[in-house]
């Protein structure tokens, strides 16, 4: 103990929250990116789609339920050898975007393909009858109409990540989620885990408002 | 202009379509009829080949739509257009840019797509609504937008898919009118899908009706709404009253011709006639009266004989009216 307010917010809690944020942004462009691949090509090759294919689908469909089976945790650990290999440590807040991302890809390929598949039936058999390409109707029909669904389900994907973010604290990614444990948890003391609820609090508000927004300019 | 013989379709075990033979002649205007299920849609999405059919033969100008390659489809598609029940508009889109859209699909340059959005946008009166999106629009003038794209290139062939079902009478006649004159003026083919005859009757030059996927019954509109059988009339859901008498339907063109004709019955024939039902119905190309007279069965000869010499079209009902 020991430290002033000024102190511990300086040295312990704004490294976590710049840590955290760091891993939140930089895990959910990569989900982002990898989720919207693997959405488009669930809702290309599905029975109903533009390019059926049972094959593709199945594998990836399969791929996508399995890593959505596990939990966070066991997730994590269970890929430490992959993660090392990739990053070369399996502490630290660059082996945590791994983890973060391999379990938020499938969790947003799977609201992005929802979000696709919002896109009513005969918009896209209009867009057919106009003569248009599956390539033209998936970038000028699908993408572009389900832009606001897409944002909100960001907004949602992007703070169910800052939950798995504190979560990848308790095992050495470091972070609002370590901080609370190191000293909530171990030391007792109440001030400072509290303060790093109220700050989660704030970010998520943060990051609902900013997705709201986003949504509402993009309807 | 559409040749359409021996045509099958199933979905699974379904059979959906049933040995179609139509034909349907450049300029004019179809109906396709029938209940929800009977394969109207169906049938309309095998012309462009949105639906590929199982047997038979569908030769649009002479081309046989089955044997076309994805590339060829696609590229037929630039000479038929289509509407749909729900518009089907992009809503991220403004007016001009949904009308633009099967100029972007072809690649058209900016002046060109500038220049036929624009006239197009104007054919069907919406040109201070262009930079409106889909949602500050009416229903009636989301379908006016969906014309409008679907003319943008010019097709020669428009589809409509129950395109007045979700909107209001008042509005319904009025896009009803527009495809009317787009019909006149551009003198596009049209076929339209709808369950409602009120459709058929406004606009339609010949109709067919799908019962279960197989034609019933088909010919001219006027025609066919004079005969009045069975199948139409299970359609519009009208009962036979069964009474002594013979009952004959008669359709008079023309507003002067059938004032006149009841004028000169009544003091041409003395016999006595009862109006089971009757009207005014706006065809195609006007109006006309139509309507069924209940005549006693000794004067029966001799009315049909006066019908005959004012030269008004008519059928005997057999059992009732």
């Amino acid at each position: 103990m020991g430290h002033s307010f000024v102190e511990l917010v300086e040295q312990i809690i704004y490294p976590a929250v710049k840590t955290t944020l760091y891993m939140v942004t930089i895990a959910t462009i990569f989900s982002a990116i990898f989720g919207f691949m693997i959405a488009i090509l669930l809702y290309v090759t599905r029975k109903s789609g533009l390019h059926p294919n049972v094959g593709v689908f199945t594998v990836i469909n399969t791929i996508v339920n399995v890593i959505r089976s596990f939990p966070f945790v066991i997730l994590m650990v269970s890929i430490i050898p992959f993660t090392r290999f990739l990053v070369g440590t399996s502490i630290g807040k660059n082996a945590a975007l791994v983890p973060l991302t391999i379990a938020s890809a499938p969790f947003m390929a799977r609201l992005f393909e929802t979000s696709f598949e919002s896109v009513d039936e005969e918009v896209i058999e209009a867009a057919k009858a106009c003569g248009a390409s599956n390539i033209q109707i998936i970038f000028w029909v699908v993408i572009k109409e389900s832009f606001p669904l897409l944002a909100q389900n960001l907004t949602l994907a992007m703070i169910s990540i800052l939950g798995f973010s504190a979560m990848a604290g308790a095992v050495g990614a470091g972070g609002l989620g370590s901080v609370a444990l190191m000293y909530g948890y171990q030391n007792f003391n109440d001030s400072i885990m509290y303060g790093t609820v109220i700050i989660l609090i704030i970010l998520v508000q943060f990051i609902q408002f900013v997705g709201n927004k986003l949504c509402d300019y993009l309807k | 202009m559409i040749e359409v013989s021996g045509l099958e379709k199933k979905y699974g075990k379904l059979q959906v379509l049933e040995n179609i033979d139509l034909e349907i002649k450049k300029g004019e205007i179809f109906g396709l009829v029938g209940l929800s299920g009977a394969g109207k849609s169906t049938l309309l999405r095998c012309i462009n080949g949105l639906v590929p059919y199982d047997g038979g033969s569908l030769k649009v100008q002479g081309i046989e739509i089955q044997k076309l390659g994805k590339a060829q489809l696609r590229n037929f598609r630039k000479n038929i257009g289509m509407i749909f029940q729900n518009f089907s508009l992009l809503e991220r889109c403004n007016v001009y840019e949904n009308v633009a859209f099967p100029m972007k699909v072809w690649k058209k340059n900016s002046v060109e797509t500038d220049e036929q959005v624009r006239k197009m946008v104007r054919l069907v009166g919406l040109e201070d609504k262009i930079e409106s999106r889909p949602r500050q629009l009416s229903g009636g003038q989301k379908q006016r937008v969906a014309i409008a794209r679907a003319m943008v290139t010019e097709p020669e062939i428009l589809l409509c898919d129950e395109a007045t079902s979700a909107l209001d009478p008042k509005t319904a006649t009025s896009i009803l009118n527009l495809l009317k004159e787009i019909n006149q003026k551009m003198g596009v083919t049209i076929i339209i899908v709808t369950h409602q005859m009120e459709v058929v009757e406004q606009i339609c030059d010949r109709m067919a009706l799908l019962q279960a996927g197989k034609i019933i019954l088909k010919g001219e509109v006027k025609q066919l709404f004079l005969e009045n059988s069975e199948p139409l009339r299970e359609l519009l859901g009208r009962k036979l009253t069964f009474e002594p008498g013979v009952f004959i339907r008669i359709l008079i063109e023309n507003k002067s011709n059938y004032r006149k004709f009841f004028y000169e019955l009544s003091s041409e024939m003395k016999i006595a006639y009862e109006i089971c039902d009757g009207g005014i119905r706006n065809f195609k190309d006007g109006s006309a009266f139509l309507g069924t007279l209940k005549i006693e069965t000794k004067d029966s000869d001799e009315f049909m004989r006066y019908l005959k010499k004012k030269k008004v079209l008519f059928e005997v009902q057999e059992n009732g009216a």
